[in-house]
């Protein structure tokens, strides 16, 4: 059972980066090839920040997005993640930098997010246009740092709730690893705003008009207020560089050849969707990233943000999140077919949710919730790729978010009733909980891997779902060791499978293969662990350990991408 | 043959294959890279060469046209104060086509909480079977910065096929006519909303006029019936009308409500101006509740309407101020002005359930009658018509609904854009 488990295992694998090979036509082949090591795997740094010539500017459609997401599958790729090291790890790139997912952050650092400035300097802020992108009501201002800011309003109805949520997730999108931009909570009287010479907005037409002072105060005419008569809002700095449009969630952009990978390949954009069924980030879709073209000491490329959070947690941007949001596509046949046919007694997991009833917290919940399920607005291309490995993954990074680093998140967003912070801390910790429970057991938990060195080396392990105290006991684990030759990329004379107790192996020393050309030897090693909850924790994890002339580490990890099967809802989510 | 098929098929894979390897197999470098970094960086080299700025489908390029020409913004909001408006035309009256003007005169802001604001409307409306709405109004708005409008207004309308089957529940379907109203009215109204209440008056100058129908599928009413037998067909005359109203509305979302109910009363003095005839009084009673049922999903709607009319000694109420039941609003099930006389009650109830986030289904049960005198208001009279219903809308507003109406009388379906209640 568990030789066919391993074999259809490394079948998957091959037939995946052959597929990929052919479906991603533009890679060579020893780009996707896993089986073989390189002297420098595993890679931590993916160059894709060579200068590229100045691209040119091209937005994405939003309606040609929802059109095509909600009527096709827009992937063109399949597979699983491409642009991942040989440990499964996402190398540092433009995309995605490593932050507490590999290394300890303090909550100061967690807490100072992406910022390098305290926010809008004081003094006069000139108004300077109206985005027409959106549907947050809101302007840009230069202030007299000549920084530009977009003050992103409260809506009347919901005061500090879009302001907070986006704040609270952009310091959670840096922290996990992303290119966000620097939020500020902030607070102004209307005396500070003047216009600038040459400032336009779109008016009730569509036409696009000089902005007047009037102007600025109807916006802000019936915006909350705090006690002093200022107003709240949310100072987001642009971003360095000159946009040049949006990603797409599959493909590539054609004009970027640092741009390697098949979007809906990325693990750090598949995975995304783990971190967005957390903070119920249902608005997560191209029209919501930037691409900018930067100068970073002297070189020029394309760097890619993620940003407008204002949909998230209980937040629907202009008023509370819907009670449909991360629960259910804005169209989905099937449903409005049984919920047409029910009369009324077809119920949705969303329609027994409880809400608070705080406006600045809007409809957040964590009992009803379920990850598996979690919905975007719409179909995600690159979110409904997101393998078990992918969960795994991006679990493991929310799993190392505290309870203190999360309640001091929602303090930052200065939310004036502590009893709404309170529970919204509380809420986005027990998403948390649920979140990092299904990433993790997704998938054969085995973690950490480390060579304990001696006289006999052995390979040491750890069990995720043990260390986080998702299960109660620890499972049994059955090995099996086999050598590996890296000329050829073939694993050969495996060895019976050994039942251990612990979670340490012992590393044979005939189990090397033949050395490569640079007389470097590898050993293979599957592990599967037994657990009656979880049957499908029975695929192993093939672990592969590097001998450098007796320096043995540990260089190949690959996880079982199968998710287990879940409820009906579930299997739709991924598509 | 389908050893034939199979080789070809067989064929055309393999040069799919061929061809799919060739850019692989263009790139693969002579000399075989040593790390994973030259790997990738050969890679990208490749693709230098390859680079072409990105293009957009047809289909991608019609929505991305269609998103920066903001259409549905200039299409609702028009042209230096102009848009496409309806002439708010009873049922019946065909597909519509209209102009409206507005404009503040105290400034640009469209804000109309604004105090001391001042609207000008206008409206021109018109129909294809012939139904005309001219109107015109200036309202000043939140006067002195309390909740007080006043409004002026005048309109003229002309309705060419107005239905008619004669008085009474008794009334026969076989007898359907159809007349002319056109009618000329100039007034003013005040309002008063504090909170959830809203009280209001006003009078206004009426001059109806009834002609012959133009609907040639149905004989004029005048071929059908006499005028000694409905009052007002005869002798046509004009009226003073004073009004009073009050309601008090406590509805969660008026544009879709789930919860809450609105009470309204309104109460109308008619006097004839030329002949003397036709002094009536006028009591209009609407009471609507909305009972959510568990899981939020559900909405028992109910409502309660009755009109009353009351002429002074020897004068009687023209045929064309009585309440009707019947169409799009009221008795679904049976056709517009399908029952009218001096008084009518209706009971309607709905059961709505949420099928999508942008629709709601409907079992709707609507019952009626009326009579010459409220004593002759009896249950044991009522009609009663019955369908399902859907409604579409957005997130917090109603936009149009479907209702599938039966009755002993046939089934109707309904298109409309306002709601049932």
């Amino acid at each position: 059972m568990r030789s066919k488990s391993l074999i259809a295992c490394l079948i998957a694998g091959v037939a995946a980066a052959t597929m990929s090979a052919l479906s991603a036509q533009t890679l060579p082949q020893p780009v996707q090839d896993s089986l073989r090591f390189y002297p420098d795997d595993p890679l931590w740094s993916d160059d894709d920040r060579r200068t590229i010539p100045p691209p040119v500017p091209h937005d994405l459609s939003k309606s040609y997005e929802f059109v095509a997401n909600t009527f096709s599958d827009t992937a063109r790729s399949f597979g699983p993640a491409l642009n991942v090291n040989t440990l499964g790890e996402v190398p540092d790139s433009s995309w995605f930098t490593n932050r507490i997912g590999q290394h300890d952050m303090t909550i100061d650092e967690v807490l100072r997010g992406p910022n390098k400035v305290d926010g809008p300097a004081p003094g006069v802020w000139q108004v300077t246009g109206r985005p027409d992108a959106g549907i947050t009501p809101k302007f840009t201002i230069r202030d007299a740092r000549g920084d530009t800011y977009l003050i992103k309003l409260d809506p009347e109805s919901n005061p500090e709730l879009p302001s907070s949520v986006e704040l609270i997730a952009t310091k959670l999108f840096h922290a996990f690893g992303y290119h966000v931009p620097e939020d500020f909570i902030v607070t102004f009287n209307i005396d500070r705003l003047t216009v600038s010479p040459g400032a336009r907005a779109r008016n009730a037409s569509g036409d696009r008009v000089p902005i007047r002072q009037a102007d600025v105060e109807r916006w802000l005419r019936n915006m909350p207020r705090n006690s002093d008569g200022s107003i709240r809002a949310l100072a987001s700095r642009y971003v360095p560089g000159t946009v040049v449009g949006q990603f797409m969630l599959t493909g590539r952009r054609s004009d970027d050849p640092n741009d390697l990978y098949p979007h809906e390949r990325r693990r750090e954009l598949r995975g995304m969707r783990v971190f967005s069924a957390w903070l119920n980030h249902d608005d997560a879709r191209s029209i919501n990233s930037i691409d900018t073209y930067i100068d970073d000491d002297g070189r020029h490329y394309i760097r890619h943000y993620v940003q407008d959070f204002g949909s998230t947690l209980g937040s629907g941007s202009t008023s509370a999140q819907q009670p449909r949001g991360g629960y259910e596509y804005l169209l989905e046949p099937n449903q409005i077919g049984k919920g047409l046919a029910g009369f009324g007694f077809y119920k949705r997991n969303w329609m027994s949710a409880k809400w608070p009833s705080d406006p600045t917290i809007g409809n957040i919940e964590a009992d009803v919730f379920h990850p598996a399920t979690w919905k975007t607005e719409y179909p995600n291309p690159a979110y409904n790729q997101m393998d078990a490995a992918d969960a795994f993954w991006a679990a493991s990074i929310v799993s190392k978010f505290t309870d203190t680093m999360i309640k001091g998140i929602v303090e930052e967003s200065r939310l004036s009733n502590s009893n709404a912070a309170a529970y919204l801390a509380d809420v986005i910790i027990k998403r948390r909980d649920a979140t990092v429970r299904w990433g993790i057991t997704a998938t054969n938990p085995v973690d950490r891997f480390e060579i304990k060195h001696g006289p006999t080396p052995a390979l040491t392990f750890d069990n995720a779902a043990v260390r986080l105290h998702l299960v109660q006991e620890q499972p049994r684990y059955v090995v099996r060791w086999a050598s590996f030759d890296n000329t050829t990329g073939t694993i050969q004379s495996f060895q019976a499978p050994v039942d251990i107790a612990g979670t340490s192996a012992t590393i044979a020393h005939d189990i090397w293969g033949p050395p490569d050309a640079g007389g470097i030897r590898y050993a293979v090693i599957t592990i599967s662990t037994i657990d009656r909850a979880f049957p499908h924790w029975t695929k192993p994890v093939v672990v592969t350990i590097r001998n450098r002339n007796g320096l043995l580490d540990v260089v190949g990890i690959v996880r079982p991408t199968e998710l287990p099967d879940l409820p009906d809802d579930g299997r739709r989510a991924r598509r | 043959m389908k050893d034939v098929q199979t080789y070809a098929f067989r064929a055309a894979v393999a040069v799919m294959i061929v061809w799919l390897a060739l850019p692989v197999c263009a790139q693969v470098p002579s000399e075989e890279p040593s790390t994973r970094a030259s790997v990738l960086d050969e890679a990208r080299q490749g693709l230098t060469s390859q680079s072409v700025p990105p293009a957009r489908s047809s289909v991608e390029r019609g929505l991305y046209w269609y998103d920066n020409q903001y259409l549905l913004a200039k299409l609702s909001a028009g042209w230096k104060g102009f848009h496409m408006a309806g002439g708010d035309f009873p049922a019946g009256a065909g597909l519509n086509f209209g102009v409206g003007y507005d404009r503040s005169l105290t400034g640009a802001d469209a804000d109309r909480r604004l105090p001391n604001r001042i609207d000008l409307t206008a409206r021109a409306a018109y129909s294809t079977r012939g139904y005309t709405r001219l109107s015109t109004g200036v309202t000043a708005r939140n006067l002195g910065g309390a909740p007080v409008d006043v409004d002026g207004f005048g309109q003229y309308y002309e309705f060419p096929q107005e239905d008619f089957f004669g008085l009474g529940r008794d009334s026969e379907q076989s007898d359907r006519t159809n007349y002319l109203l056109d009618a000329f009215e100039t007034g003013g109204r005040v309002h008063w909303r504090p909170s959830i209440l809203d009280l209001g008056g006003g009078v206004s100058y009426l001059r109806p006029r009834i002609g012959r129908g133009t609907d040639s599928r149905f004989p004029s009413l005048e071929e059908r019936f006499i005028s000694a037998t409905i009052p007002g067909l005869g002798p046509q005359t004009n009226f003073l009308k004073s009004e009073l109203s009050a309601a008090i509305d406590v509805r969660d979302n008026p544009m879709l409500p789930r919860n809450g109910g609105r009470y309204a009363v309104t109460f109308a003095q008619f006097d004839d101006r030329e002949l003397g005839r036709f002094d009536f009084r006028r009591t209009d009673v609407s009471l609507q509740q909305y009972v959510p049922l568990p899981n939020r999903s559900r909405v028992l709607a109910l409502r309660a309407e009755g009109v009353f009319t009351d002429a002074d000694r020897g004068n009687q109420v023209p045929f064309y101020f009585h309440p009707t039941l019947g169409g799009a609003s009221n008795l679904r099930g049976f056709r517009e002005f399908r029952f009218r006389d001096e008084n009518s009650v209706l009971l309607g109830a709905e059961y709505r359930w949420q099928a999508w986030w942008a629709l709601d289904a409907a079992l709707f049960v609507d019952a009626g009658t009326v009579a010459p005198t409220r004593r002759a208001l009896s249950l044991d009279t009522m009609e009663a018509a019955y369908g399902v219903g859907f409604r579409v809308h957005s997130n917090s507003a109603f936009v149009a609904r479907l209702d599938l109406a039966f009755s002993r009388e046939g089934f109707i379906p309904l298109l409309r854009f306002e709601h049932a209640f």
